[in-house]
C-alpha cells in the first residue's frame, strides 16, 4: 500500500482510521457505511478486500510520521494536515477516480478481472495453435469455469475475431489511456508485461492500477446487462446476474418495498417476523444507499424519540447533501 | 523395452533417447514394483513417473514436501501441453478443495503435501477411484539422518498402506547408504524394492570458482564476464534485493535481458518471466534460491553462484540446471572471506532455538499456525509423536550435521585439488575419467575468461537488451488485440 492509495481517503475532517480499512476490505456495517457515505468513499468499498489491517496500520504509521496525517480528538481519528494536503496535491496522477464502479455492487470484482483475462489468454493461444502454455491465473474455480465455458463458445465461426470485436465494442468506450492499460494487463500467445514493466509506464499507483480495471470491468458488466446480443462470447463468461449485486441487502431491499407500499416500520416487522431494531437497521441501510429515500414519509411514520440512536443516525445521514463526491 | 514406451518418449517428451535410468526406472514402474531412483538433478526425475502414467492411465499422486516445487511441476506439465495436472495444497480454500476432490477422476496427476494427504477426507477420495502410483518425491526428507528432513513425511508409510498404490516410486537426487536404508524401511517397502542409482557427476558441466575480495569485486567480475559468456544462465543470489539490483545493472550498464525471479514475485510475473526465458526474450535469470524454477530449460550454459549456498546438495541441485542438453556448461562460484559469516547465519534460520523449543512444549497448541518457520517445524515434530527431548537432541544433531555440511562445502570451495572428485565423493561417486582441463579449475581461478576460451563458451556477444524486447510488444490496445488474436 503505497502512501497515496490511504491519503486518498483522508480530508481535513478527523476520520476513523478504522473505518476506511473496514470500507476498502468491505465489511459492510451501518456505521462503515455512515463513514464511507459522510467521507465520500462508498464508491471504493470491497475494491481491496485482500488488504490486511497490518499493511493498512503501516501504512498510516508511515504516514503520520510524515507528518501527512495528525491525530483528531477522538480516539484513532486522524484528518489530512497542510502538508498531506500539498502532498495529495502533487501526487494527483496517482490517483484514478472510477467512473462505472461500485464496490458495493461488484464484491467479486477481482476475480472477474482474472476471468476475463484467463477467457483471453485461452482464445489467444487456442487461436495460435499453442497448447504448451502456463494459464494466467492458479484460481482452480476460474480455470474450472474457463475451460467451461471454452467447451461452449470453441465452435464458435471466427472465433477469436468474434472476441476481437466485442472487446473492441468495449475498449473504445472507454479513455484511450486506460483502455491501454488495460489491455496491456491482458496475457496472450507471446505476449505479457510484469507488474513491474507496467508500473513503469504509468503514474498511477498500484491501488489505482486495480481501480482502473474493476472500472472497466464495471463498464462490461454494464454492456453485457444491457446489449447481451452483442456480446455472444462474453455474455456466457461473465453472466451479469451472477457478478452484479443490487446495492442493497436482499433483506433490505424487502423491507424497502414494503415501506413504499406505505407499510409502517412496525408493521413490516409484524409482517416479516423481524425484531423491530432489524427493520430500523434495514431503513438505515436504505436512506443511506438509495439517492431517492423518502426522509418525510419516515418521520411521519416513526414514533420514537429524537434522541433515539435510530433518529440520530438518519438525521445524520439526511444532513449529508446529494451524492457522494469522489475522491 | 517395448515401442509403446518409445513412441511416447517421442510423441509427449521429444526424446529419442533416454537417460541413464530413465528406462529402468520406467521398466519397473510398468512392472508395478516399488522403486527407489536416485538419480543426479536435470537427469529427468519428472520423466520417470510422468511417462508411465501415460502409458498405464489411471491418477499418479505425486507428494512434495513444498508448494512452490508443485507448482513448479504444474507449470513444467502444463508447458508439456498437459491440462490433467492438478496441486492440491493449502493455498486453496476449502470450497476449492472440496471441487478439486469431487472432479479429481478427470485428472492424471495430483500434487499433493504428505500433511493434506493424510486428511481423511482426501484419503477416503483417493481410495475410492484407487492409486495407480504413488512417488514420493524428494523422499530423503523421510530421514531423520538427512538435513532435510520432514516430519511430516514420517505419515507417509501409513498413507501409503491406506492407499495401497499399483506401486511408489521414491525419487531423490540425493540420499547416502543410511538415508536410502531409511527411506525403505520408513515406507515399509524394502523386501520388494528395485534400487536405481546414478552417479550425481555431470561431465559437460566445468566447475570454475573464482576469488573475489568483496562485494564490488563480484560485480566488476560479473560485468567483465557476462559479454563474454554464452547466455542463457542463471546467477543465484542469497538475498531477493541484491538480485533485483544486479537484474537491474546487467540490463542497464551490458544491454543483456535479465529478469530477477524470487518467490515474493506475484504468480504472473513467476510465469511470464518463465515463459520469456524459455522463448529466449531473456538471456540471464536472477534467482534466490528460495523459489525452485520449475522450468526445464536445456540449454541453460551457465550458473554463476554470486553467493555461494552452504551445502553439496543445494549447489549441486542448482549447477545441475545448466547444459541440460548435454553440452557443455559451465558453474562459477564467487567466493568472497565475508561469504562464511553470511553462511554461518543461515544455517540457524528456520531453527528453533532451546528457549522456542521449551516455550513451545509448555503450550504447544498457543503456537499452532503461527506462520513462523521455527514455530511450524516444532507443531509437525509434535503432531508426530516428538516429545520435547527428542526434538531438543534431533535440532542439536541437525545443527551439528548443517555446521559439517558447510565445513565439508567450503574445504571444497577452498580446494587446491580436483573440485569434481570432493564432489562426487562426497555422494560416495568416485571419478570415472582422471581429470583434466574440461573437468574443473584446481583452486581460485585467476583467468575465468581464458577458461571460457579452452571450453568453448568464450563469445563476443551482441546482446539484445530487454527493452528493446519488450519495445516490441505493443502498447496500444488495437495493437494488442491484433497481436494476441489475429
Amino acid at each position: 500500500m503505497e502512501a497515496i492509495d490511504l491519503i486518498r481517503f483522508f480530508s481535513d475532517q478527523p476520520q476513523r482510521y478504522k473505518a476506511i480499512y473496514y470500507g476498502l476490505v468491505g465489511k459492510k456495517t451501518i456505521s462503515n457505511l455512515l463513514a464511507a457515505k459522510k467521507n465520500n468513499y462508498l464508491v471504493y468499498f470491497h475494491s481491496w478486500p485482500r488488504l490486511s489491517l497490518t499493511t493498512f496500520q503501516k501504512c498510516l504509521q508511515g504516514l503520520l510520521r510524515a507528518d501527512f496525517v495528525a491525530a483528531g480528538e477522538v480516539a484513532d481519528s486522524f484528518y489530512l494536515t497542510a502538508a498531506g494536503q500539498h502532498y495529495r496535491q502533487a501526487q494527483q496522477p496517482a490517483i484514478f477516480i472510477p467512473s462505472y464502479y461500485q464496490g458495493l455492487c461488484i464484491p467479486q470484482g477481482q476475480q472477474g478481472i482474472e476471468l476475463l483475462y484467463l477467457a483471453i489468454q485461452v482464445i489467444s493461444e487456442y487461436h495460435h495453435g499453442q497448447k504448451h502454455y502456463i494459464p494466467g491465473t492458479t484460481n482452480y474455480l476460474l480455470q474450472q469455469r474457463v475451460r467451461q465455458w471454452f467447451q461452449q463458445v470453441k465452435h464458435y465461426p471466427q472465433l477469436s475475431q468474434q472476441l476481437v470485436q466485442e472487446l473492441t465494442r468495449w475498449l473504445t468506450a472507454l479513455p484511450a489511456d486506460q483502455a491501454d492499460f488495460v489491455a496491456q494487463n491482458f496475457q496472450g500467445y507471446q505476449f505479457g508485461f510484469q507488474q513491474s514493466e507496467l508500473a513503469d509506464k504509468t503514474p498511477l499507483s498500484g491501488y489505482s492500477q486495480q481501480l482502473v480495471q474493476l472500472d472497466a470491468l464495471a463498464l462490461l458488466l454494464q454492456y453485457l446487462a444491457q446489449q447481451p446480443q452483442a456480446f455472444p462470447l462474453l455474455g456466457q463468461l461473465l453472466i451479469p446476474d451472477q457478478w452484479v449485486q443490487p446495492i442493497l441487502s436482499y433483506s433490505a431491499n424487502l423491507t424497502y418495498q414494503a415501506f413504499m407500499a406505505g407499510q409502517s416500520l412496525k408493521q413490516i416487522g409484524y409482517k416479516r417476523r423481524l425484531k423491530d431494531s432489524t427493520i430500523r437497521e434495514h431503513i438505515l441501510e436504505v436512506a443511506l444507499l438509495m439517492p431517492g429515500f423518502d426522509f418525510e414519509q419516515l418521520k411521519q411514520q416513526d414514533d420514537l424519540p429524537p434522541t433515539d440512536y435510530f433518529n440520530i443516525r438518519v438525521a445524520e445521514i439526511q444532513e449529508m447533501s446529494g451524492h457522494e463526491r469522489p475522491n | 523395452m517395448n515401442a509403446q514406451i518409445e513412441t511416447v518418449l517421442k510423441s509427449k517428451f521429444g526424446y529419442d533417447h533416454f537417460r541413464p535410468g530413465q528406462a529402468q526406472i520406467i521398466q519397473g514402474v510398468l512392472d508395478q514394483q516399488n522403486v527407489l531412483g536416485i538419480l543426479p538433478t536435470g537427469s529427468g526425475k519428472s520423466l520417470c513417473y510422468q511417462l508411465p502414467t501415460y502409458i498405464q492411465g489411471g491418477l499418479t499422486v505425486v507428494v512434495s514436501p513444498l508448494i512452490s516445487l508443485m507448482q513448479d511441476q504444474v507449470i513444467q506439465l502444463n508447458l508439456q501441453g498437459e491440462k490433467r495436472v492438478i496441486s492440491l495444497n493449502s493455498t486453496l480454500n476449502m470450497v476449492e478443495q472440496q471441487a478439486i476432490l469431487s472432479n479429481l477422476s478427470h485428472y492424471l496427476f495430483l500434487l499433493i503435501a504428505p500433511e493434506t494427504l493424510g486428511r481423511r477426507d482426501v484419503l477416503t477420495r483417493l481410495q475410492q477411484i484407487g492409486v495407480q502410483l504413488l512417488v514420493i518425491d524428494e523422499a530423503h526428507c523421510i530421514s531423520q539422518w538427512g538435513v532435510d528432513f520432514r516430519p511430516s513425511y514420517l505419515q507417509l508409510g501409513t498413507i501409503r498402506a491406506k492407499l495401497r498404490p499399483k506401486s511408489t516410486l521414491m525419487l531423490t537426487a540425493t540420499a547416502t547408504q543410511r538415508v536410502q536404508q531409511d527411506i525403505l524401511e520408513k515406507l515399509g517397502v524394502s523386501a520388494t524394492t528395485q534400487k536405481v542409482t546414478f552417479s550425481v557427476d555431470r561431465p559437460n558441466i566445468f566447475l570454475d570458482v573464482l576469488q573475489c575480495p568483496d562485494d564490488q569485486a563480484k560485480v566488476a567480475q560479473l560485468k567483465e564476464l557476462l559479454p563474454h559468456l554464452a547466455l542463457p544462465g542463471i546467477i543465484y543470489f542469497g538475498s531477493r534485493k541484491k538480485a533485483q539490483a544486479m537484474a537491474q545493472i546487467i540490463q542497464q550498464d551490458l544491454g543483456i535481458s535479465a529478469a530477477y525471479y524470487h518467490g515474493a514475485l506475484a504468480t504472473k510475473d513467476r510465469y511470464l518471466i518463465q515463459q520469456r526465458f524459455m522463448a529466449h526474450q531473456l538471456q540471464v535469470i536472477c534467482a534466490t534460491n528460495a523459489f525452485g524454477m520449475g522450468i526445464n530449460k536445456k540449454d541453460i550454459r551457465f550458473v554463476i553462484h554470486y553467493h555461494l549456498p552452504t551445502n553439496f546438495e543445494s549447489y549441486l541441485q542448482e549447477i545441475g540446471r545448466a547444459g541440460r542438453d548435454g553440452q557443455q556448461s559451465i558453474a562459477i562460484g564467487f567466493n568472497s572471506p565475508d561469504d562464511y559469516q553470511r553462511q554461518l547465519a543461515l544455517l540457524h534460520m528456520g531453527l528453533p532455538d532451546d528457549t522456542m523449543i521449551k516455550l513451545f512444549y509448555q503450550q504447544p497448541k498457543k503456537f499452532a499456525n503461527t506462520g513462523d518457520t521455527a514455530f511450524d517445524l516444532l507443531w509437525a515434530y509434535q503432531q508426530n509423536g516428538f516429545d520435547q527431548q527428542q526434538v531438543q537432541k534431533l535440532l542439536q544433531h541437525k545443527l551439528i550435521e548443517k555446521q559439517q555440511e558447510l565445513t565439508a562445502f567450503n574445504q571444497f570451495i577452498q580446494s587446491q585439488g580436483c573440485r569434481r572428485q570432493l564432489l562426487l565423493a562426497h555422494f560416495g561417486n568416485e571419478l570415472t575419467h582422471p581429470h583434466d582441463e574440461q573437468c574443473c579449475y584446481r583452486g581460485f581461478d585467476p583467468k575465468p575468461l581464458v577458461r571460457l576460451k579452452q571450453i568453448g563458451l568464450y563469445v563476443n556477444q551482441q546482446p539484445i537488451a530487454d527493452q528493446q524486447v519488450l519495445a516490441t510488444q505493443p502498447r496500444k490496445w488495437q495493437q494488442i488485440l491484433r497481436h494476441i488474436l489475429e
